[in-house]
């Protein structure tokens, strides 16, 4: 069943093509690699996906609704979640508060029980903070929960970011080089999670670098070059493409 | 029947913890005729050092209370005789501007030195309470009713036993002549000072397993002794005079908050405060003069105007940052201050509205003259910390945690599922109410709204107080309010110069302090912490 439908999608920066006829379709429980060399477009399909940049031209459909030109919080409340390349955690915010901010959305007080704190807005916060603790659990940050979040190291920063994704519920979780800064056993540790996430239900798409590892863990793999898709099925069918060769490791059999 | 025990129980321990934190109070009053702003907070010092003393130097229990009594006692005194006392004890208004300082001096002490830490008291002789014929007694309650009672004794016995307590009643009371009697005035306003924060020391020391164990009751307890200070303030034989500047400093700081949550909490500038200061202020005043509505009910819906006018701004400013919102901010000013101006059917224009009259609660007259009862001084100050409290439980929650987000990564915040054009515009909407309310409070006050009062330069000054408090923190809008509206009494020789002045303290503010007055307290006391913890890891 697809979740995920892209059709057609342009991105232009001042006539620079971005982006260019990019179409795929991700369905439920997938784990789908996107690769490419550097400015590929890896990044701006993202954002175009998730909202953070409107797309020249195209359409989204997802969970069988049309998403073109809503806004990042919009699809969030749709179950679509993301983060980004570099870690960005709430720096004056602890790090459980960080987790706490995504699970707004999923609050059920209002700014009138906040005022005059009435018992609905303790219960909401309490709760808040309750699901907070299994999410920093999960990525195991649970005993640095009233740590301030730039006191965090790299690798802890990119699990904190994957925790606060993963509190807003989303069916669909996008990550920008999730492993980007780690160390090789912080790599393998982060597999294993991401792993474990797809198992909870949530489909996922990742921007890599490291092929061994999206030829492990994916089950579709998308290759970009210059703002197209010039490949495009599973881990075998793209590992034989002549153009991915030739794109992305064509420096290596030289 | 047990339930009513129960309830006497508890009545008395609290009763009991009132009467040490109030006696303190008192013994200054009397003595020295000043209002000890800080002694809220010294009373949480002398918690939290005696809590130092027991965890960290493992002295015993008696130990505690003797060296807490003495170290407070001598921090008391010299409070008094260096900040205090050359302040000028006639001139009521700079005392109570040092006492207010030092009840931010010794909050921020404690937050920077002790917050991190566990506060965990223990109770003097354990938590297990005890069953008095099916009363429940915490073993704490006996304790704080046992000493209490004591150090009650024991007063009464220094003032009409001992000489040095009859010297003291005598120096309070008429201090010229105890002067001729050989009695030292000064060295008795240092023993009542002494005297009085070695109290609120034990007070502290006693009521720590009780509050600082319960989150959340210590600020309950801020908020109805600020409630209290308010309510007796004006009553204590301050010139009416001084009370209608303070009014004033009271609606200033209405503003200043609402202000503070655009500028300090969701980090967007306006620079048209004034105009919803000024939509309040006509709003409420044509309501009462012209459709004979109450003051109670032309106050809210003047709130409610500037604030549906607000949510208008609110949404133009999601169109602009930076410069260009001060830009567009500072044109929603002018061009209200027109409004004000050029439709005199609703306004009155340039002539402005006189003879506003005062507001009215069942018949009774609220103004600042010495017979009313209720003052235009608790309207300002009251609804004050409605407001702040209010403000402070919504920043509390997921609304501070949600500004806090916004401003330091809009775009994740957005990732986050946070709509931060919503929580923009509730900012400036709910910064406008709160102008709003302090306009209509200005107009009972002052009697008198032109729309000269409204222009850019208030717009300004309200900005400065935000910014010279300190952004981002509440209590730095009352510091910021205050230093605007009680400087003027200080330079009116010099009135003209008055904004030239604070135009230079606002530059240097930003150049020198980002944080304002607040923040400067903060750091300067993180600084030393950070020294005194290197220096601990050195030796």
């Amino acid at each position: 069943m697809t979740l995920l439908n892209v059709q057609d999608l342009y991105k232009n920066f001042g006539g620079i093509l971005a982006l260019s006829q990019v179409s795929f379709q991700v369905a439920r429980g997938e784990i789908v690699g996107v690769i490419g060399p550097n400015g590929a477009g890896k990044t701006t399909l993202f954002n175009c996906v998730t909202g953070i940049e409107s797309p020249t031209r195209g359409r989204l459909r997802f969970k069988d609704l049309d998403l073109t030109g809503m806004t990042p919080h919009e699809l969030v409340r749709n179950g679509m979640a993301r983060t980004f390349q570099t870690a960005r955690a709430f720096h004056n915010l602890s790090v459980i508060e960080n987790v706490m901010v995504a699970r707004h959305i999923r609050s059920r007080s209002n700014i009138f029980y906040d005022l005059i704190t009435w018992p609905k807005a303790r219960r909401e916060e309490r709760a808040c903070r309750e699901r907070a603790i299994e999410y920093l659990a999960l990525v195991k940050l649970d005993e640095l929960a009233e740590t301030r979040a730039d006191q965090l190291t790299l690798s802890q920063a990119r699990r904190l970011e994957l925790a606060r994704a993963l509190a807003t519920e989303p069916e669909i979780l996008l990550l920008d080089e999730p492993c980007a800064g780690m160390d090789e056993i912080e790599r393998q540790e982060l597999c294993r999670l991401l792993t474990e996430v797809q198992q909870l239900g949530v489909t996922l798409m990742v921007i890599e670098h490291d092929i061994g590892m999206v030829v492990n863990l994916c089950t579709q793999i998308i290759v970009l070059n210059f703002g197209r898709i010039i490949a495009q099925g599973t881990p075998e069918e793209v590992q034989r493409d002549e153009q991915v060769l030739e794109a992305y490791l064509g420096d290596r059999s030289e | 029947m047990t339930d009513l025990f129960q309830f006497l129980v508890s009545g008395f321990t609290i009763g009991s913890i009132y009467a040490l934190v109030g006696l303190g109070y008192y013994l200054v009053f009397i003595s020295t005729r000043v209002i000890n702003f800080a002694h809220g907070a010294l009373v949480q010092l002398g918690g939290v050092m005696a809590l130092s003393l027991l965890m960290s130097w493992s002295l015993a229990y008696p130990a505690v209370f003797l060296v807490t009594f003495f170290i407070m006692a001598a921090v008391g005194v010299l409070f008094e005789k260096f900040l205090v006392s050359p302040s000028g004890r006639e001139d009521v208004l700079t005392s109570i501007l040092m006492t207010v300082g030092g009840f931010i001096f010794f909050e921020q002490l404690i937050y920077v030195f002790w917050t991190k830490d566990e506060l965990l008291f223990p109770s003097i002789t354990g938590d297990r309470p005890l069953d008095a014929f099916g009363i429940m007694i915490m073993p704490q309650a006996l304790w704080i009713l046992g000493i209490t009672l004591v150090v009650l004794v024991l007063l009464w016995l220094f003032f009409s036993r001992t000489i040095h307590g009859s010297a003291m009643m005598a120096a309070a009371e008429k201090p010229e002549a105890a002067l001729l009697m050989g009695v030292s005035v000064k060295s008795m306003s240092s023993l009542a000072w002494g005297l009085a924060t070695g109290l609120a020391a034990l007070a502290g020391i006693l009521i720590a397993p009780i509050t600082l164990a319960i989150r959340g009751t210590r600020a309950k307890l801020g908020w109805l002794g600020a409630v209290a200070v308010v309510a007796v303030l004006p009553f204590l034989g301050i010139e009416v005079y001084t009370i209608q500047i303070l009014t004033l400093a009271g609606i200033y700081a209405i503003v200043a908050l609402g202000l503070n949550l655009v500028l300090g909490n969701a980090g967007q500038i306006s620079l048209g405060q004034a105009a919803f200061f000024g939509i309040g202020a006509y709003t409420t005043s044509q309501l009462m003069m012209k459709s004979g509505l109450p003051f109670f009910i032309g106050l809210p819906l003047g709130g409610v105007l500037a604030g549906v006018v607000g949510i208008g701004l609110g949404y133009l400013a999601l169109r602009f940052h930076g410069h260009y919102l001060a830009m567009v901010t500072l044109c929603f000013g002018l061009i209200a201050q027109v409004f004000f101006l050029e439709v005199p059917s609703l306004t009155n224009g340039a002539a402005g509205i006189a003879d506003i009259p005062s507001a009215r609660i069942a018949g009774m007259v609220i103004d600042n003259s010495p017979q009313a009862w209720l003052k235009t001084f608790h309207l300002a100050w009251l609804l004050f910390i409605a407001l702040a409290w209010l403000l402070n439980n919504l920043l509390s929650l997921q609304t501070g945690r949600a500004l806090a987000a916004l401003r330091d990564d809009p775009i994740a915040a957005e990732a986050s599922g946070l709509n931060i054009s919503a929580y923009k515009v509730q900012a400036f909407a709910i910064s406008a109410i709160l102008a709003g309310l302090a306009g209509g409070v200005y107009a009972v006050h002052t009697h008198y709204i032109g729309p000269e009062i409204f222009g850019v330069g208030a717009s300004l000054e309200f900005l400065i107080m935000v910014v010279v408090g300190g952004l981002g923190r509440p209590m730095g809008a009352v510091a910021g309010a205050l230093m605007l509206a009680v400087a003027p009494e200080f330079m009116r020789a010099y009135e003209e110069y008055r904004l030239l002045f604070f135009s230079i303290v606002l530059m240097a503010v930003v150049l020198a302090a980002p944080g304002g007055i607040w923040g400067l307290i903060t750091r300067a006391y993180a600084g030393v912490r950070a020294k005194v913890t290197q220096a601990d890891g050195a030796a």
